[in-house]
């Protein structure tokens, strides 16, 4: 099932890179339980390294003191306009998320489970027994489902699943050189195609209700105030970037961490099953507590302030210093987790911190909630649900992004 | 998983007592489910507090101090998942509860401010977990149940009444045995556990470490209470050590005996005096006196080894015979004479006789109790100045908890099993005795419970409190006066206003029934004696 | 239901006297069951005059017609008076001396914590236990605001209604004892006449008996032997020829039954001291004032309807649904389920495993008897049957070394029964005649909230009696599961209610002089 074209990741990393960061990645925990244990809040340089679970929820919900440091990149990619991921907490800000959220309804998740669902069925059950999941499955799957639901049509020339995939990868990940290059052309031209099907759309006189895009265009009809094409472009742009690329990021990982603990495997696959979406759910979202989308957060001091103010760890930071939350590190904190090495499916929600805290909690946390479960119960209901035989069994990486996973299970 | 007792106590600004009343009769009001009014009940908390047994929020009044607000927990397990969980329930009502404290002198000032400040988002918890407090005593009717079996069995023992009800007759003619293996197989399904061995409620572990810690205090109290006749011994020889003895111990025990009886119309003719207990427990006593003696041997002998310069058969000799007239002491002069102390105190003691309860709490206490099986109290009391009587209250109830930690291992004090988990803490810098409990059945019961089957400790216990009634040699008379007790403790008291129970219509006793019932089906075979009462449970 | 038999002619004679001093200011009732006159009429009445003050006058019209008689010796007839806060409110008690009465008593039997506790009404709606449509009289005692001005008790988020009102308001209880019914028929209105000359209305009148049976047994209206268990009051002073030690299984303390004595939690209540001339309090050192308290007595009345034919054919239905008895391959009676529910035969023997305990005296069944050792597991008397329930004795103990602690215990909640029932007995118990029939149903006790309230809410109605589960007194409570023990397993049935509240409430019994008192007022 896998499309054709050109890798969708880029191969960059060399091996002896791959390797380190791969060592890195499985270091964490360890790393963070000394850090947590010694020192809690880490200064080395300007950069704040914050480990405890109390601290990690100070920094996210101080949204004053410790911005988003995704402005800069962001005003690249869109053009010079601002969008909400990047902003703080002003009107224009609350305004931009309001109109947005506006737009997406609660009875959508529905409508986007039993879709993602289908066609995750269709992909495992014409799987024939193998299927390399990354791409072909959590890729292909979220890809088709927002497009449909975000109204963004696939662009005739190009491959909308790298523009957006390199584009997270710049906002959010790396800055090099070659990245850049790719950037310079890729943004204006996702730009340009969300323009020109906006265009295309109001042409055909077709506002139905069913996308986010047709919604918009109703509103910009009735005359509302705010919906002009740019802020429907930009927030287009906005959410196809930061959201299809992350689904294949952490479905793979929250796969892996299943298929290391058979009994979570087996209790996920009976909850699957059942069908019992929200304890589905919460296996994934728990196995991601081993392996979140990002070990860390990243904010910056909008002034000098203090973390753990009236605490003995009480720790200064200078304006413009970067502090980095580990929210892989807050959820697995003992003082406020309780038995965090425990693979425990039925956590309270306030011991996840995947979607961040306070005022950037991540838009897409509904859509998220709906997806995850739908994507992964089919195949999580096939019988003997295994690895396939290495390499191909083994979670790869390129870079930061998963590359590859290849299950088996039994035919029906 | 350990159950932990918990409570936190917080002064309350006067000008807000009105508005943190509200905030707690809303937080009931607003979440209270089920039967008509019924209090106790709230399933979205129990839910997002999967390991709370117990939770109240009340606020304590008094016309002699300010008000105080009293946060009371029971939980299974680690404390700052706890309060994280709590904090994520009830955040901004405890924010907002804070918000009517006074302000902490001591250095969790600045973080009370940052917790409160306005708009604040800054985590409640740290700064509650800093005023936690530790239970002086507590108790547990359920000891080694955690909140997760006592709800499975609860399950599984109305699969059991639902299976025997649908069996009808089927039963008829068959041993209990067979009537056990038909359950077990037909619940095990359902019941996967019942495959495995139950785990033991108290660990042997837990159980030697009981029974050393109160070793422990103990013989460090006695060992102590040695050293004035140890050290007259070192300082006088065995003639004039006899002689002063006599002339010290003989009038002390005249005067104990004509002191130790109760004055005026006190008496309550209680079986239990504390002379009887001791002497029907006389052969303990002396064997207890035995183990100090060689376990004090060895310390009191290293003493005169390295003060006195003594070799070692001769400081071995020495301090035999240094510790011999110090028990003779402890015995003979000191126990008595602390009771003749005490013995003054209790008779110049004040006791209120007609206690004044504010008639507007009282209602609002009636008003929220006996809607389920369980109900709850709180209850401040200010503690009575003497130094015996402090000492009693800050050593003897730590005794005390030891005492019953290392003996009670089935939920019965005395003869009452009605307490699933109750607490007492010295608030206010020790100068009160805070008591909290959650119990079965009405408050009158729980009283005449106290009253009739274990007036004695509860009289030990709260002897040393302003206006308890009349007391006779620390455990005799007090509580045994049923009314003026009850009247004493009602007017202690304080509305409780917010209170959770995992298991509201579990009783104690039910509970253990439950136990049995899950206990008895995890067996692959039983004797037909031990079926046939484990079929009485059912 | 709960030593020693009404029928038990000792009763009235040696069981146990107040001793000289104290007998000829005590009524009678408290200490006799009058079964040497079968025949009462129940008056209940209503004060009809504007304002509250000056009531007495009525009391000293009834010393003329129906003088009210103590506990001094057996005589032809007797005559007892209880009367409610609300009355003595009306009659121009003060405050500051209702003050000094017990709390239950003051604020009647219906008020709205008071009703949840006894299962009277759960918040806003009567419990089954009650007739349709609620009572038909109480003291109608209003709602006592606490006088709160904070608004604190306003605010409380409440889901039951306090204010409760009966149709009939009763101030006083009027209960002629006699040998005959015409005679006591003719009494009955005599005084209703001289009553209604001080504006005091008969507003329920109840001829009610005893009713012996033709062994001399008093049966109640669904045929079991009544009346058996009463505890026996002992005082080393005030109870004439008081044995060194109370009963070891009945005795309690005399304090218990009257006020001003020792009681079971060595207390000894005092009441308000009044002036014996005057209206008001008297001065506390007042050797000549009067404790209205004093050798008086709180009784607790609930006029209860029984539906025999629902009770008997529900029984019947029960047993059917058991199958045959395994023991005997014969079906159950209905017979066998209603011992059970009650705890004794038919003939009032309590109930053993295999059967029922053997008489002592072969004329009465023996009452002196206790669980534990026997019948622990009640194999024999159903562990929440009816009389086990109303008086636990030493069955709530779990080890030998507790019995002792716990029938003491048990103890201290006794109350003395006075019942007696109306209606004519039932022709044929299957067939409903529509005839109302019932029990008067009284109770005597000092402390009405350790006594009578703890037994109803503790034992009778509690869902969580002993390790029961969702069960309450198969007789009185509501519908819901009983369980009889049986090997292998106990046999759980449902049974519904067929005894409801018709009305009631508590009632001050003066002592002679306290009625002297009241009559000046």
């Amino acid at each position: 099932m896998t499309r054709t074209g050109a890798p969708i990741l880029r191969n960059r990393t060399g091996k002896l890179k791959q390797w380190v960061m791969n060592r890195v990645r499985a270091a964490l925990p360890g790393l963070f339980a000394a850090f947590r244990r010694l020192w809690p809040i880490a200064k080395i340089g300007s950069v704040h390294v914050v480990t405890l679970h109390d601290d990690v929820r100070e920094v996210l919900l101080t949204d004053k003191a410790f911005k988003v440091p995704y402005a800069k990149k962001l005003v690249v990619l869109m053009e010079g306009h601002e969008a909400f991921i990047g902003m703080q907490d002003t009107d224009a800000y609350r305004s931009q998320l309001g109109r947005l959220e506006s737009l997406a309804r609660p009875e959508d998740m529905d409508w986007l489970a039993d879709a993602t669902e289908q066609r995750a069925e269709a992909i495992v059950a014409a799987s024939g027994g193998r299927l390399e999941v990354v791409d072909t499955l959590f890729r292909t799957v979220t890809f088709d489902i927002l497009e449909d639901y975000f109204g963004v049509t696939k662009p005739e020339i190009g491959d909308m699943r790298i523009w957006s995939t390199r584009m997270f990868e710049y906002q959010f990940l790396g800055s090099d050189e070659s990245l850049y290059e790719e950037i310079e052309w890729m943004a204006p031209a996702l730009l340009r195609h969300i323009e020109d099907i906006i265009e295309k759309r109001r042409a055909s006189g077709d506002f139905s209700q069913k996308d986010l895009l047709g919604r918009a265009l109703a509103l910009q009809q009735q005359g509302e105030k705010g919906w002009d094409d740019l802020f429907i472009r930009t927030m287009l742009s906005a959410l196809v970037i930061g959201g299809p690329p992350q689904p294949p990021m952490v479905l793979p990982q929250a796969l892996e961490q299943l298929l290391r603990r058979p009994d979570a495997l087996a209790s996920a696959q009976k909850a699957a099953r059942e069908p019992d979406e929200a304890l589905t759910f919460g296996h994934i979202f728990e196995a991601l507590r081993f392996d979140p989308i990002s070990p860390i957060l990243p904010r910056e001091a909008t002034c000098d302030c203090v973390i753990a103010q009236g605490t003995k760890r009480s720790h200064k930071v200078a304006k413009g210093d970067k502090v980095l939350a580990a929210i892989q590190s807050a959820m697995s904190d003992p003082r406020r987790i309780p038995s965090p090495g425990s693979f425990i499916p039925t956590r309270q929600p306030h011991e996840y911190l995947h979607f961040g805290l306070g005022l950037h909690e991540c838009f897409g946390r509904h859509i998220n909630r709906a997806m995850f479960p739908a994507i992964c119960a089919p195949l999580l209901r096939r019988k003997n649900l295994r690895r396939a035989k290495r390499p191909a069994g083994k979670l790869a990486y390129e870079g930061f992004f998963p590359a590859s996973l290849t299950v088996v299970f039994d035919k029906d | 998983m350990r159950l932990n007792t918990r409570s936190i106590s917080l002064e309350v600004k006067p000008s807000h007592e009105d508005k943190l009343v509200r905030l707690l009769v809303d937080l009931r009001g607003g979440r209270s489910v089920g039967r008509e009014g019924e209090p106790g009940h709230y399933p979205d908390i129990l839910a997002r507090l999967p390991t709370c047994h117990f939770l109240s929020i009340c606020m304590v009044e008094s016309s002699d101090y300010d008000p105080l607000l009293v946060i009371e927990a029971n939980f299974d397990g680690p404390e700052g998942p706890f309060w994280a969980q709590l904090q994520a329930v009830l955040g901004e009502a405890l924010r907002e509860a804070l918000r009517c404290c006074k302000r902490p002198l001591d250095d969790t000032a600045e973080l009370y401010d940052l917790v409160t400040a306005h708009r604040s988002r800054r985590d409640p918890a740290p700064f509650l977990e800093r005023h936690v407090m530790r239970p002086k005593a507590f108790f547990h009717g359920n000891r080694g149940l955690p909140r997760e079996r006592i709800l499975a069995e609860k399950a599984l023992a109305e699969a059991v009444e639902q299976r025997l009800h649908d069996g009808g007759g089927a039963w008829n003619g068959k041993s209990s045995e067979d009537v056990r293996l038909a359950l077990r197989s037909q619940l095990m399904p359902r019941f996967e556990w019942l495959g495995q061995k139950p785990a033991a409620r108290i660990p042997l572990g837990e159980s030697l470490l009981d029974w050393a810690k109160l070793a422990a205090v103990l013989f460090l109290v006695l060992h102590l209470a040695l050293v004035p006749g140890a050290i007259l011994a070192a300082l006088l020889g065995n003639t004039a050590l006899g002689v002063l003895l006599a002339l010290v111990a003989v009038p002390v025990w005249l005067f104990f005996t004509r002191y130790r009886r109760p004055a005026g119309d006190v008496g309550t003719s209680s079986s239990n005096t504390l002379l009887s207990l001791a002497r029907t427990n006389a052969f303990k006593i002396i064997g207890a006196l035995a183990v100090l003696f060689l376990l004090s041997w060895p310390v009191s002998a290293s003493v005169n080894l390295v003060a006195k310069d003594m070799a070692w058969p001769e400081a071995w000799q020495a301090s035999a015979r240094q510790l011999a007239w110090g028990i003779v002491w402890l015995v003979a002069v000191l126990v008595p004479a602390a009771l003749i102390w005490m013995r003054y105190l209790e008779r110049h003691d004040s006791s209120q006789d007609g206690p004044v309860t504010d008639p507007v709490a009282l209602r609002q206490m009636r008003e929220m109790e006996d809607w389920i099986p369980q109900n709850h109290m709180v209850s401040v009391v200010s503690l009575r100045p003497q130094i015996p009587r402090r000492a009693m209250s800050y050593i003897g109830t730590p005794l005390i908890h030891l005492a019953l930690r290392a003996a009670v291992r089935d939920g019965y004090l005395g003869s009452m099993r009605t307490i699933h988990c109750a607490q007492w803490a010295f608030v206010n810098n020790g100068s009160r005795l805070l008591f909290l409990s959650n119990y079965d059945l009405s408050w009158e019961s729980y009283f005449d419970d106290f009253i009739e089957k274990a007036h004695e400790g509860v009289t030990a216990v709260w002897c040393g409190s302003v206006g308890f009634p009349p007391v006779t040699m620390i455990i005799e008379d007090g509580a045994a006066h049923g009314r003026a007790f009850k009247n004493w403790a009602r007017h202690s008291m304080s509305p409780t206003r917010f209170w959770v129970s995992a298991y509201p219509t579990l009783t104690v006793d039910q509970i253990e029934r439950n136990n049995r019932i899950a206990n008895g089906l995890c067996a692959a075979s039983l004797p037909p004696a031990a079926a046939r009462q484990w079929a009485d449970d059912l | 239901m709960g030593g020693r038999p009404v029928s038990d002619k000792n009763l009235d004679g040696s069981s146990w006297k107040l001793a000289k001093s104290h007998a000829h200011e005590v009524q009678g009732m408290v200490v006799s069951g009058f079964s040497h006159l079968p025949i009462s009429q129940t008056l209940l009445l209503q004060f009809k005059w504007p304002g509250t003050a000056h009531g007495g006058k009525w009391l000293q019209k009834l010393e003329k017609v129906a003088p009210v008689t103590p506990a001094d010796g057996k005589q032809d007839s007797s005559v007892s008076l209880g009367i409610t806060a609300t009355g003595l409110r009306k009659m121009g008690v003060g405050e500051e001396i209702l003050a000094g009465f017990s709390q239950p008593f003051r604020e009647g039997m219906f008020q709205t914590d008071r009703m949840r506790r006894l299962n009277d009404r759960v918040g806003k709606d009567w419990s089954e236990c009650v007739i349709k449509g609620g009572p038909l009289w109480s003291a109608n005692t209003p709602f006592d605001h606490a006088g709160d001005g904070s608004g604190q008790l306003a605010n409380l988020p409440r889901r039951d209604s306090i204010e409760v009102e009966t149709e009939l308001t009763v101030h006083a209880i009027l209960i002629i004892h006699c040998k005959e019914a015409p005679e006591a028929a003719a009494w009955a209105q005599r005084t209703a006449d001289v009553l209604k000359q001080c504006d005091v209305d008969v507003v329920r009148a109840k001829e009610t008996t005893l009713g012996f049976d033709g062994e001399g047994m008093v049966r109640e209206h669904y045929g079991f032997v009544d009346g058996l268990s009463q505890p026996i009051p002992w005082d080393e002073k005030a109870v004439h020829d008081a044995p060194p030690e109370p009963d070891p299984v009945n005795g309690i303390a005399l304090g218990d039954v009257l006020l001003g004595h020792v009681d079971g939690h060595h207390e000894v209540t005092k009441g308000p001291l009044v002036e014996r001339q005057g209206k008001g309090l008297a001065d506390p050192d007042d050797k000549e004032g009067l404790d209205l308290l004093f050798n008086g007595t709180y009784l607790v009345v609930r006029e209860l309807r029984q539906d025999v034919a629902g009770f008997w054919k529900s029984a019947k239905r029960i047993a059917r649904s058991m199958g045959p008895d395994p023991k005997t391959g014969r079906p159950f009676g209905e017979d066998w389920v209603g011992e059970r529910v009650i705890g004794r035969s038919m003939a009032g023997d309590v109930l053993r495993p295999g059967g029922v305990l053997k008489r002592k005296d072969p004329a009465v069944p023996d009452n002196d008897f206790l669980y534990f050792d026997d019948d622990r597991a009640g194999l024999g008397c159903p562990l929440g049957s009816h009389i086990r329930r109303g008086n636990p004795r030493d069955g709530l103990a779990t080890k030998p070394s507790q019995t002792k602690s716990l029938l003491a215990s048990s103890n201290r909640h006794r109350i003395i029964r006075r019942a007696r029932k109306f209606g004519p007995y039932i022709e044929d118990r299957m067939v409903d005649d529509g005839v109302e029939r019932g029990l008067m149903f009284g109770v005597i006790n000092a402390d009405i909230e350790r006594q009578f309230e703890f037994v109803q809410q503790t034992w009778m109605m509690s869902p969580s009696f002993r390790t029961l589960f969702d069960e309450t007194d198969p007789l009185l409570g509501p519908k819901s599961h009983f369980s009889m023990g049986a090997e292998p397993v106990r046999r759980r049935v449902t049974v519904h209610n067929h005894t409801r509240l018709a009305g009631g409430d508590y009632f001050f019994m003066p002592s002679l002089p306290a009625i002297e008192w009241l009559s000046r007022l």
